[in-house]
């Protein structure tokens, strides 16, 4: 799985630059948006790299290298999901290093805090949209499910403001979930949200291996 | 006989075509020609071979290993090189290699420097920039650094000059020495077949006309030509196919023993060449004979 991974790095070596290059403009840019500013700007960097690696699969037509490989497609596909909490974590690693250089030159311009909060919902915002369009890429592969995958995408980012939004004019349920919330130990909350995520995460690997079992290249 | 690869009763159905219950098989240390025109079925048939499609029906055994239930053992065992790259263009040669040697358990760096070397590949040139006999070279490179013992090419040679494709009909000469390895080899440039291959399967419209050794193939078979006045009909069953043009008549027949008997010395008998025999067998309605 590790070579998987790092192919799809490696195949997108330029990439990784631009990445670096969006990801100085949206600290500065999403700067207002609070924590939200850092869960958009790595989902859209997740988006860019993932859906680059796919769109490089395609376009060398290496699937048909891969699967004529040693190697199983359940691997194959298990690597793609593996992949998203790579480049999450990059990317995260990435923000952090682009805020550390700003302090440290004390340059005069504002960015989106980087916070624990910030990191979980880029988790969860990526976990999403990746559950969603993997099997769809799988099935139909990355240039027919191109047009899909982008309205996913937007429907993601607009999903979440929406609930942001509808979040602080609930400030009553707000106060309701953190009463919840603090009456539950670190761990029954993390399970809380990770076992959902883990859930939806598995059913879509389930639905993008069975689609991509029966897929002729 | 030790089979290596055994095709029986295959079958696979599509909007516009069908391979119908094809059977042959390839025997160890031999090179099979698999012959046929542009859509007859070569690479759907490769492609179920390499689990890239799922057959229908039938029964595909490697090395007497079942293609599917035993995948991964099967495929450490072949060498495959595509019609197309297949290759990341983003990735330099040295990368390539790196990223496909993890997944075999045989790979031999030694041996890929060795063909590195022999072939001239250049390891951190991007695959994009390597002509297309490079890539082919390095298809064939990793394809034999972790020790194939079936190589399945699927119109290797074609888009390639005449040089570079003498050049890999070289290497599969040389590679065939140690009578090991066996080497399935789809194309539908018959010259290439008529230096090097042992066997010849040919397939049309997704049915298997003939499958046979070469040999007994150009044996059995032969060119009769003659001047527009050759009386054909004491053998006229016995051709595949016939060209009549103001020169006079040429054609393709079976059992030339026969052929010769029947016609006596009125006739002239040639020995065919793969492409009269690819091209009379596909084309029986309007048939054509190759400039001899």
């Amino acid at each position: 799985m590790y070579h998987l991974i790092k192919k799809d790095l490696l195949v997108q070596k330029r990439a990784l630059l631009l990445a670096l290059c969006l990801l100085v403009w949206f600290s500065l840019t999403f700067s207002g948006m609070g924590i939200a500013g850092l869960s958009l700007s790595v989902l859209a960097v997740t988006y860019f790299l993932t859906f680059g690696a796919s769109a490089s699969d395609e376009k060398n037509r290496s699937d048909r290298l891969l699967i004529s490989l040693p190697v199983r497609k359940s691997l194959i596909v298990a690597a793609k999901y593996v992949s998203v909490y790579v480049i999450v974590a990059l990317t995260l690693f990435l923000v952090y290093f682009i805020h550390l250089v700003i302090k440290f030159l004390q340059l005069p311009v504002d960015v989106f805090p980087f916070t624990l909060e910030g990191a979980a919902g880029s988790v969860a915002a990526s976990t999403l949209y990746c559950a969603l369009s993997f099997p769809l890429i799988f099935k139909y592969g990355y240039m027919k499910s191109r047009m899909v995958n982008f309205i996913l995408f937007f429907l993601t980012i607009g999903g979440s403001s929406f609930f942001l939004d509808w979040f602080q004019e609930n400030a009553g349920l707000i106060q309701k979930i953190k009463e919840f919330f603090a009456e539950r130990s670190d761990w029954e909350t993390a399970a809380l949200f990770v076992t959902p995520a883990l859930v939806i995460y598995i059913l879509s690997y389930c639905l993008s291996l069975s689609f991509y079992r029966k897929r002729e290249f | 006989m030790d089979k290596i690869v055994e095709i029986t009763g295959l079958s696979k159905h599509y909007k516009g075509f069908s391979l119908k219950n094809i059977s042959f098989s390839l025997e160890r240390g031999y090179i099979m020609g698999f012959i046929g025109p542009n859509g007859a079925g070569k690479s759907t048939t490769i492609k179920l071979m390499m689990n890239l499609m799922k057959k229908d029906g039938g029964q595909i055994k490697l090395f007497g290993l079942d293609h599917e239930k035993d995948e991964i053992a099967v495929k450490e065992r072949i060498g495959f090189v595509y019609d197309e790259n297949c290759f990341y263009d983003e990735l330099t040669v040295e990368e390539m290699k790196n990223f496909i040697r993890p997944f075999y358990r045989r790979w031999d760096e030694a041996a890929f420097r060795r063909y590195v070397r022999e072939f001239g590949l250049p390891l951190n040139k991007q695959i994009k920039r390597l002509s297309k006999g490079m890539k082919m070279k390095f298809a064939l490179a990793a394809a034999l650094s972790h020790h194939a013992e079936l190589l399945i090419m699927d119109e290797p040679t074609s888009g390639l000059d005449p040089l570079v494709r003498n050049e890999l009909l070289d290497i599969l000469r040389t590679l065939m020495e140690d009578g090991d390895k066996s080497v399935f080899f789809s194309t539908h440039i018959t010259s290439d077949l008529d230096k090097i291959a042992d066997y010849i399967t040919l397939i049309h419209e997704g049915e298997i006309l003939l499958s046979t050794t070469k040999e007994e193939l150009l044996e059995e078979y032969c060119i009769v030509k003659g001047g527009k006045n050759l009386d054909l009909s004491a053998c006229r069953e016995l051709f595949i196919g016939l060209e009549e043009s103001r020169y006079g008549i040429a054609g393709l027949a079976r059992n030339k023993g026969d052929v010769i008997k029947r016609l006596g010395g009125s006739a002239v008998i040639e020995k065919p060449t793969l492409e009269d025999i690819l091209l009379f067998f596909t084309s029986r309605s309007d048939s054509h004979v190759s400039s001899h």
